[in-house]
């Protein structure tokens, strides 16, 4: 036998009808989202497209390409270039800051081995600088140094110290068997 | 022919080698969906431990080493292989590797210079036999999952795994459609087409939202968050629904994992604890048991990336710190608490655990509220660079977050409250709350996919649907005769 009133056994019947509907509303809402989703499809995905560089073999693109080479791209090409040429090296570095690409992530992405930190004298003359250039090497901008120069080491070499040096405005990262005896470094 | 496929099997396997320990406890289906996560979850825990330990790291030994302890588990507590179970893990082989198999043959992973730094540092890792002194940037700028697993990638000779991301995607989804088939109760009722219905409703908003598809395919640790997220708050739920305490066993290898799987998973994941601790009908030592090694594991993991990386990367010596003791600190306080139930027998510690996850819940309103006030200028931008990426519609999350605050407000007219639903609720209130809290202190927020705050919203995105799914599945209507 029910306690409840009459007025209240309706009342919980009436709850209970809006409760069941829950089942509807929640089939009709996830209808219309998937609905508005899959109709809205097509024009989001263009927008994410600079964010996804490629579809397809997206790391090796990405490295690849030509317009990743200079600074606007975060130098991403100077990691490509180190990772293929200076990994497993040591970096020898007249800064902190010298050592890093940017403010907040270190030279060592590109595969550095091991980065050193002390003061030497790390200024080229302008002949010496010119002499860099003359071998082989890539030249980037970089928001922080003004020019990076990376010079590339011959396939013959071995991994041993690579250092930062400078002439002027410009960063040189050199094999140090590529420097005059007086900028090799005695640790 | 690419090895990829090889190592897939091989996470499977583990997984498996480890749920086939509690498989009467989660059914063959379920412990087939979740053989893959946590493979890639104990490997992953396995690889952060070689990389603490003071010997050459080597991936084919983390493998080693999971292969072993599992054969030795099975050995010890395992059971002989049955025919149902052997046809579900060979079922879920053949579906694993099928699905990997496309995602291998077209390509869709997308990448940014994040993915970079983290794919560099796993091939470094792998190439020079651990975290090298240059490595400091990173260890304390991002998070160290990826690059751990893609270790794998760099041992047989590939550039990154192109499906395990989209596998965690999938993942994601199966485990919310055999989750909320359990929980709607699927197999015990004639109505099974009805209450399977809304579950696989809700997996489709999830794959047709644009947000949170393209991060299953952006090579970050977004997607695998997502999925461990989810499964511990599943496992905690029906642990709790079920009081069965084994469902712990599926969630402490992922719980484990998250350490390693975002700058602020000490944040993120606490909520998780929280709410776990407050589970009432999961035995208390249980609880204790998940909540306390998975915090002291944020606490040594931190430990060591502060001491690797001192003073470089984006996050300062003092928030590592701060990070990695607060779960530690929320560990202590559920033990004195316990302590002090047990030794005077007291009622009121267990009520104070319980009232925890709306402590916690109001505690961060209030600091978000309080930080925006005294700081109205670089909070107010950055809530609205938050308010940017969920209505852009070009950002392909609006319609998904207006779905939920309509469902969330006619919830209480047209449901009735469920049982353990709170689980979810509060496990999606507390994080994103603690989202907020991060947004009104991050002068550098911006409104796009890219934003971490905004991948981070992404990660909750199955735990509020599923809470959604349970408030509006649990209960059928009359007329939808029950067995």
């Amino acid at each position: 036998v029910s306690l409840q009133s009459p007025t209240s056994n309706s009342r919980t019947q009436i709850r209970s009808r809006f409760h069941a509907s829950g089942l509807f509303v929640f089939i009709f809402v996830a209808a219309a989202v998937i609905f508005l989703n899959i109709s809205n499809f097509t024009a989001i995905s263009k927008s994410f497209l600079p964010l996804a560089p490629h579809y397809g073999q997206a790391l090796q693109y990405f490295l690849g390409q030509e317009q990743n080479r200079d600074a606007s791209d975060r130098n991403w090409y100077a990691y490509y270039l180190i990772e293929q040429n200076y990994s497993g090296w040591t970096l020898l570095a007249f800064n902190r800051e010298i050592a890093f690409f940017s403010d907040m992530y270190a030279f060592n992405f590109g595969g550095i081995k091991t980065g050193k930190v002390f003061s030497y004298d790390p200024d080229l003359t302008a002949a010496e600088a010119n002499g860099l250039l003359s071998r082989r090497h890539w030249r980037g901008e970089i928001k922080r140094y003004g020019s990076l120069v990376i010079v590339l080491p011959e396939s013959d070499l071995s991994p041993a110290h690579v250092i930062m040096v400078r002439h002027e405005k410009t960063i040189f990262m050199v094999p140090e068997t590529y420097l005059p005896e007086r900028m090799r470094v005695a640790e | 022919m690419t090895p990829e496929p090889f190592a897939i099997a091989l996470f499977y396997a583990i997984g498996w080698a480890y749920v086939r320990l509690i498989l009467t406890v989660t059914g063959p289906a379920i412990a087939t969906a979740a053989a893959f996560p946590i493979g890639i979850a104990l490997w992953g825990i396995t690889a952060a431990l070689s990389v603490m330990a003071p010997f050459h790291y080597s991936a084919v030994l983390v493998t080693a080493i999971c292969v072993l302890g599992l054969a030795v588990a099975n050995w010890w507590k395992g059971v002989s292989v049955s025919a149902l179970e052997f046809r579900f893990c060979v079922g879920g082989l053949v579906v694993l590797l099928g699905a990997a198999s496309i995602f291998i043959l077209i390509d869709v992973t997308s990448i940014t210079t994040d993915t970079m730094f983290v794919l560099s540092v796993g091939k470094q890792i792998a190439e020079q036999g651990g975290l090298t002194p240059t490595m400091k940037g990173v260890l304390a700028s991002f998070a160290l999952y990826l690059a751990l697993i893609e270790t794998a990638a760099a041992a047989l000779g590939l550039e990154y795994f192109r499906s395990l991301l989209p596998l965690c995607l999938i993942s994601t989804l199966l485990l919310f459609i055999l989750f909320g088939c359990r929980a709607i109760g699927c197999p015990e009722t004639k109505t099974r087409f009805w209450s399977a219905l809304i579950p696989i409703l809700g997996a489709t908003i999830l794959a047709t939202t644009y947000g949170f598809l393209w991060h299953g395919f952006y090579i970050k640790a977004s997607p695998v968050y997502t999925l461990f997220l989810f499964i511990v708050c599943g496992s905690t739920y029906f642990a709790d629904r079920e009081r069965d305490a084994r469902w712990m066993f599926i969630a402490l290898p992922v719980g484990l994992a998250t350490t390693l799987l975002r700058m602020e998973a000490p944040l993120t994941t606490l909520p998780m604890l929280v709410v776990l601790m407050a589970a009432g009908n999961i035995p208390r030592r249980d609880r204790l048991l998940f909540v306390v090694p998975v915090s002291a594991a944020f606490a040594v993991w931190y430990a060591f990336l502060v001491l690797k990386s001192f003073a470089h990367g984006l996050f300062s010596v003092y928030e590592l710190t701060a990070m990695g003791a607060l779960p530690s600190a929320f560990a202590a306080t559920a033990l004195i608490l316990t302590w002090i139930q047990i030794s005077r027998g007291a009622r009121w510690p267990e009520r104070v655990i319980m009232a925890m996850p709306w402590i916690m819940c109001a505690v961060l309103a209030l600091f978000s509220v309080a930080y925006t006030s005294l700081r109205p200028e670089t909070a107010l931008s950055s809530l609205e660079a938050l308010y940017c990426y969920l209505s852009e519609p070009k950002f392909g999350v609006v319609t998904f977050w207006s779905a939920v605050i309509i469902l969330l407000l006619l919830a209480p007219l047209v449901t009735r409250r469920v049982d353990g639903a709170g689980i979810f609720g509060a496990n999606a209130l507390g994080y994103i709350l603690i989202l907020l809290a991060i947004t009104v202190i991050t002068p550098w927020k911006h409104c796009g996919s890219g934003d971490s705050g905004n991948r981070i919203l992404t990660q909750i995105m199955p735990v509020v649907l599923f809470y959604l799914v349970l408030r509006y599945g649990s209960r059928l209507p009359s007329y939808f005769p029950r067995g």
